[in-house]
């Protein structure tokens, strides 16, 4: 029968196979190897750790997808934490005092979301239409941004805010974090615009051919633009769940070790121009989280440990281009 | 005095259970130009591939200059004297025309340190050879693609090439170009190398050729002298049928109707002036002359890439501003683009996709999120409506063959419903087979009430599909042809007059 034709994208991604087995393979080698591995406690330990770089993998992962980088993504999420710091300590302090938590947060998270739209339009602005070279883009901007803050903060901490900002990473939810929750969520929200929107269908087309993109009516610099809007947005929700977990505001948070790591998720889950699959980056997230806690306390003690679980992450990186690599060679016979 | 300079023997080839070239002999001799000719998948380019060492046989021989092989290398195919020149030339675009022509014989001399007058003298000597001045400093990248080629070419002969292969050398290329592609190559030949010429275009082949090979399913079944063969009995070898252009029916165009399309003094500057054409719906209107002569802005502008400086542009009696792409689909005008690859397709996704991008933002259900069943629906409905043929509309548009892509970007302006569609050279890189069913799916549309412009220098295409012809020359038209009163002869004829009038 000619032209007989399956339904949308039915097949399961081989990346996602193949992250799925690395992560039950590691779950049950430090499961087996380390008693306290798969406790309670060590579960929600990751669980408010991982989320902030899974966010900041997704602002990363939009932009790669269009043929774009953000090398700002952390300097977004300081400058949004500093920025909605200051407001509430300097601007509104009658928020914070005790008994507003619930109003606290709701200004902490709007500002910063605020602070998300204003530095993506401005990289969306470079990128689209001054046609920056988005690496150069927001290089520049990383430094404009973390300029900015460290000018309002005097390079100093902002601190002293009242408890109830710590309320986002100390509440559980049945023994899980919420910061896992707000990831789960941001997630299947980014997952849904990137798949089931048209927003998300043209960012596809607009990765894979920009010239047959605008001879098919795509308006490119507006999706530019609203990617770069959207990646800064994701950046400034990590920033509020670093500013909860920490109890603090900074220039210093994260930096250039958060910008390679988000960089080295998004090719450990096969992003590429035209291709990205939040089930991917979301499983490669929790992978990098095992190995960086598994080690920890496999080698607790030990001295250099710290530096064990950078070598494996590069190992597992090199490992998936090998896999990768011959795997597309059989596909090609 | 004709010396044997490559022969293959008995040469078959399977990919995956498919048999590729089946059992193919062929021999090349000293200053002979041989076409080889044949439709998408018959084998040509395999056997090229084998020639020039990238594939390795399954069984046969291949001798070159008396020594035997089983399978080549491209370094022994290279240091034998066979090169070939790809549809891209293979050219880096950084450098500069001189260190492209000499790169090669640099890095294979091994030599640590870089002499820049060696590189400019060796370069001169080589395009003297071939009889060409292109300036040695320019970037490749910044040469048209005919001169590209030349490039290619001459690198060729500086390798000390003894059998050139040239891979579709004229898709690309305007008539005048062509023309003078055809003097190096016979200019090669009186310097006795040889040229396996790999060609869709049959009008082509019997101008150049001394001897054609045709392909078909991996088989050879035609290697006589090109004189004795016409374009007809070519075609019934590649195709195994006869494609009948007799009995075409020609869209019936109403004459009483309001245009479709008014084009009144368009110009846009240092590119056209004051181009004033009407369209019919119903109507295929095909737009002709060299490169340079403003058919391809023309139709840029009217479909809101490059748009006008002045002029008016009226759709169904109204007056219209296409100043974006956007407001071009507004007025429900479809571009088809001349590179399918570069500005027609999304390579790496999906057939579905590729055809539903125009529509996409109809395939959302009330919470306007995509239904991905509406985007099976439309996509196997034009799948199956423009017989492209593929096994599933989820594998990549990349999978597909020339033909197929080809009307894969049909289908994707055609799901958008147009009122007045834009061809550019709609057929480049396509087999005769394909062609034939483009050029009436064509027709098919104009009766449906369609308005088509046609632009391209394709005069068997024109002929075949057209209505009405304009001739542009310089940016302005310069004639206007009804079908009836104009033949294929005359029209070549035209074309050379103008071309004859570019020397001045």
């Amino acid at each position: 029968m000619k032209n007989s034709n399956v339904g949308y994208k039915s097949t399961i991604d081989k990346q996602t196979l193949l992250l799925l087995g690395i992560f039950t393979i590691l779950m049950v080698f430090f499961g087996f190897v380390e008693d306290s591995f798969l406790t309670n406690r060590s579960i929600s330990s990751m669980a408010i750790q991982l989320p902030e770089m899974g966010i900041l993998s997704l602002a990363m992962m939009i932009t790669v997808m269009i043929g774009g980088i953000n090398l700002s993504v952390n300097a977004t999420a300081n400058l949004s934490a500093v920025l909605a710091g200051l407001f509430v300590l300097q601007v509104v302090p009658q928020l914070a005092t005790d008994g507003n938590g619930g109003a606290l947060i709701v200004t902490i998270i709007l500002v910063a979301l605020l602070v998300g739209v204003l530095t993506g339009v401005f990289n969306g602005f470079l990128v689209a239409y001054l046609n920056v070279p988005p690496i150069l883009a927001t290089l520049a901007s990383m430094t404009v941004f973390t300029g900015i803050g460290v000018g309002l903060t005097k390079g100093q901490t902002v601190t002293g805010f009242p408890d109830a900002l710590g309320m986002i990473s100390s509440q559980s939810v049945f023994g899980i974090p919420l910061p896992f929750f707000v990831f789960v969520g941001v997630s299947i929200v980014t997952h849904v615009l990137l798949k089931y929107t048209t927003f998300g269908f043209k960012t596809r087309m607009l990765g894979t051919n920009p010239t047959a993109a605008k001879f098919s009516g795509i308006n490119n610099k507006s999706i530019t633009m609203k990617v770069y809007v959207m990646s800064s947005m994701l950046a400034s929700i990590a920033g509020v769940l670093i500013m909860s977990r920490t109890m603090s505001a900074s220039n210093a948070y994260g930096t250039a070790t958060y910008v390679t790591l988000t960089i080295l998720i998004g090719v450990l889950a096969g992003v590429i121009s035209g291709k990205g699959s939040v089930i991917n980056v979301f499983i490669t997230v929790l992978i990098l989280q095992v190995i960086s806690t598994g080690f920890h306390m496999l080698l607790a003690g030990v001295k250099g440990s710290a530096f064990f679980k950078d070598f494996v992450w590069g190992i597992l990186l090199i490992a998936i281009f090998i896999i990768n690599y011959f795997s597309r060679s059989r596909n090609k016979e | 005095m004709t010396s044997k300079i490559l022969q293959v023997k008995n040469i078959s080839k399977s990919f995956a259970g498919v048999k590729a070239l089946d059992q193919i002999s062929l021999t090349i001799n000293e200053g002979e130009i041989v076409c080889l000719v044949g439709e998408n998948g018959s084998g040509k380019s395999t056997l090229v591939k084998i020639i020039s060492g990238v594939y390795s046989p399954d069984n046969g021989e291949i001798i070159i200059n008396d020594h035997s092989y089983k399978k080549l290398t491209p370094i022994d195919s290279m240091r034998e004297g066979v090169q070939v020149i790809y549809q891209d030339f293979s050219l880096f675009p950084n450098l500069s025309v001189a260190e492209n022509l000499v790169i090669n014989e640099h890095l294979s001399s091994g030599k640590k340190f870089v002499n820049w007058k060696e590189f400019d003298h060796i370069a001169a000597k080589g395009l003297a050879e071939i009889n060409v001045s292109i300036p040695l400093d320019m970037m490749a990248g910044d040469l048209s693609t005919a001169d590209r080629q030349l490039i290619a070419i001459t690198k060729a002969t500086l390798a000390k090439a003894r059998v050139i292969i040239m891979d579709e050398p004229t898709t690309a290329l305007t008539q005048k170009e062509i023309h003078s592609l055809f003097n190096i190559i016979m200019d090669l030949k009186k310097k006795g190398i040889s040229t396996i010429f790999v060609s869709h275009k049959l009008n082509e082949v019997t101008e150049i050729a001394d001897r054609t090979v045709i392909f078909r399913n991996g088989k050879k079944v035609m290697d006589q002298d090109a004189k004795t063969l016409d374009i007809k009995t070519m075609e019934w070898y590649m195709t195994g049928r006869e494609l009948d252009k007799s009995g075409i029916q020609f869209s019936h165009v109403n004459q009483q109707t309001e245009p479709l399309l008014e084009v009144e003094n368009l110009t846009l500057q240092g590119k056209f002036t004051n181009v004033t054409f009407s369209l019919n719906p119903g109507e295929v209107l095909g737009i002709t002359g060299l490169l340079g002569s403003g058919r391809t802005e023309l139709a840029l502008s009217l479909f809101g890439e490059t748009p006008a400086n002045s002029g008016e542009i009226r759709i169904e009696g109204k007056t219209v501003s296409i100043k974006s792409i956007q407001d071009a689909m507004n007025n429900r005008i479809g571009y088809v683009p001349e590179d399918r690859v570069i500005e027609g397709l999304f390579l790496d996704q999906s057939i579905s996709d590729n055809v539903v991008v125009r529509v996409i933002n109809k395939l959302v259900n009330h919470l306007h999120l995509i239904n991905p069943q509406s985007i099976s629906q439309v996509s196997n409905e034009w799948i199956t409506r423009l017989e492209v043929k593929t096994p599933n509309g989820n594998l990549p548009a990349k999978s597909l063959s020339g033909g197929n892509q080809q009307r894969l970007v049909l289908a994707k302006w055609l799901a958008s419903d147009p009122k007045l569609l834009i061809l550019n050279s709609p057929t480049v890189g396509v087999d005769v087979g394909s062609k034939a069913s483009i050029h009436e799916l064509i027709r098919n549309l104009a009766n449906q009430g369609m308005g088509i412009l046609i632009i391209s220098d394709d005069v068997p295409e024109l002929m075949q599909t057209c209505n009405r012809l304009i001739l542009m020359r310089r940016g302005k038209i310069t004639n206007e042809f009804k079908r009836e009163t104009i033949t294929e002869e005359l029209l070549n004829k035209e074309m050379v007059a103008n071309r004859s009038g570019m020397v001045q």
